[in-house]
């Protein structure tokens, strides 16, 4: 009960709309078939392994035979870790490969652009009402000191004649 | 070795100039640079980089400086006075672990000179149902094991001391499977330029100079007193296997090869008992 009540809290809580969730939603990761693909461990160089060298790189060099699409990954110092990732990075371009525009590489990157356009935009309509803000007060400015200057002159006050001797 | 352009400098990332000029020396390229800062600073926190960075420009090892090494699926505690596992020995255990899967009735496997215990503690997470014995004569090792040991929370594995040129280093206890990773470079190797100068200056020498007698003290003191029905022991050079190979009963007893690593090093003797279920390591 409890869980759920804390639960219930924190959805009430956030600021994060359902509809908003569904609308960001992302195609999900794709899967690569093991028949498919090579593997390749490159330990890089030439000359004594084993207890001479203390390597702590491991590269991990995938081949998707039927496209001919090769990945490397060193992402992490795990073996594992890399090829996962690197496993991961293959099926996202074989999935490219074959159908560009419904692929998770093309969502994406049209994502990551949108919220980079969304950012300028943003930034864009800021700086505007800035300097919209600026002239106005600029044009206020101006206006201020000719009102001054046509007060001082209806009031009749002449430049002296003496000082233009 | 050859000496590194000064244009290389200039080609590191500004933004990590002062971290990265540190760095290139020891791991003498671009991509080396790059790849050993990215994990120092994902692993350490930003207040350890420089001083992370200046133990490396002194040919520290990284696995000692970030304090850890992946092996298979687990991650190893490293500390200097351990030796750091070797990636062909945490491939040649993912092989084994692989093949002990296919072989019913495999209870328990021992590995001598086992070091920071990574291929016990390997072989005892991912096979949780067999006993996993590991031996050192290092007290270092023997400290760094057990820490290992409580950190991964494996049950299954044990260390001990023992010394492999003594006859009782097993107590009297038989197992199915004898794995080991003796010191194996010959001092003459271990003084010339073969050994890479941050391993020869800091990792243990007692965990990397040795040749035939080890070879002959684990086949009389272990393998065969453990009755084992199949061992692999790590080496480097093709005279250790034909000396090791020399030891065995290969007439009756047992059927042996030479393993290679995937970097085409000959890296392991397998042994196997014939007509039984650990033929299949002939395979390996």
């Amino acid at each position: 009960m409890l869980r759920f009540r804390s639960h219930s809290l924190i959805r009430c809580l956030s600021s994060t709309q359902r509809s908003q969730i569904k609308a960001n939603k992302l195609p999900p990761r794709p899967k690569i078939n093991e028949t498919e693909i090579t593997e390749a461990f490159l330990k890089g160089g030439q000359g004594p392994g084993g207890q001479k060298i203390n390597k702590c790189n491991s590269k991990v060099q995938l081949k998707h035979l039927p496209t001919g699409i090769v990945v490397t990954c060193q992402a992490t110092r795990s073996q594992e870790q890399n090829r996962k990732i690197a496993r991961e990075i293959l099926a996202m371009k074989v999935q490219h490969h074959y159908d560009p525009e419904n692929s998770r590489e093309t969502v994406l990157h049209d994502r990551r652009k949108s919220i980079k356009e969304n950012k300028e935009r943003k930034n864009k309509k800021k700086y505007v009402l800035i300097d919209a803000e600026r002239k106005e007060k600029e044009l206020q400015q101006r206006l201020e000191e000719e009102e001054l200057l046509r007060g001082l002159l209806n009031m009749g006050i002449q430049p002296d004649p003496s000082t233009q001797k | 070795m050859p000496r590194i352009p000064p244009t290389l400098f200039h080609r590191l990332p500004t933004s990590t100039f002062k971290l990265s000029r540190l760095l290139l020396p020891t791991c003498r390229t671009l991509e080396q640079t790059s790849n050993e800062l990215r994990w120092i600073q994902t692993e350490l926190p930003s207040t350890k980089w420089s001083t992370a960075c200046v133990l490396r420009s002194r040919k520290v090892p990284l696995q000692y400086i970030l304090g850890t090494q992946p092996f298979g699926s687990i991650d190893v505690k490293c500390r200097p006075g351990v030796l750091i596992p070797r990636w062909e020995t945490e491939e040649y255990t993912v092989k084994i672990i692989d093949m002990i899967r296919y072989i019913e009735g495999v209870r328990s496997v021992v590995d001598v000179c086992t070091g920071s215990g990574c291929v016990p503690l390997l072989i005892g997470s991912e096979l949780p149902q067999l006993k996993v014995k590991g031996i050192d004569v290092s007290e270092h090792a023997l400290r760094l094991s057990e820490e290992n040991k409580q950190s991964l929370a494996v049950d299954n594995v044990s260390f001990t001391y023992g010394d492999v040129f003594q006859n009782d280093v097993l107590k009297g206890e038989k197992y199915d499977i004898v794995i080991s990773n003796p010191p194996y470079i010959p001092l003459t190797d271990y003084i010339s330029n073969e050994v890479e100068p941050s391993v020869r200056k800091y990792e243990p020498k007692l965990a990397l100079v040795g040749d035939l007698e080890f070879y002959k003290a684990l086949v009389e003191n272990v393998i065969i007193p453990s009755e084992c029905k199949a061992f692999v022991l790590e080496l480097g050079y093709m005279d250790q296997v034909q000396y090791t190979e020399n030891l065995l009963d290969l007439q009756n007893v047992w059927g042996t090869k030479c393993y290679f690593d995937s970097a085409g090093k000959v890296r392991c003797v397998v042994g196997w008992k014939r007509g039984t279920e650990y033929e299949i390591f002939k395979d390996l």
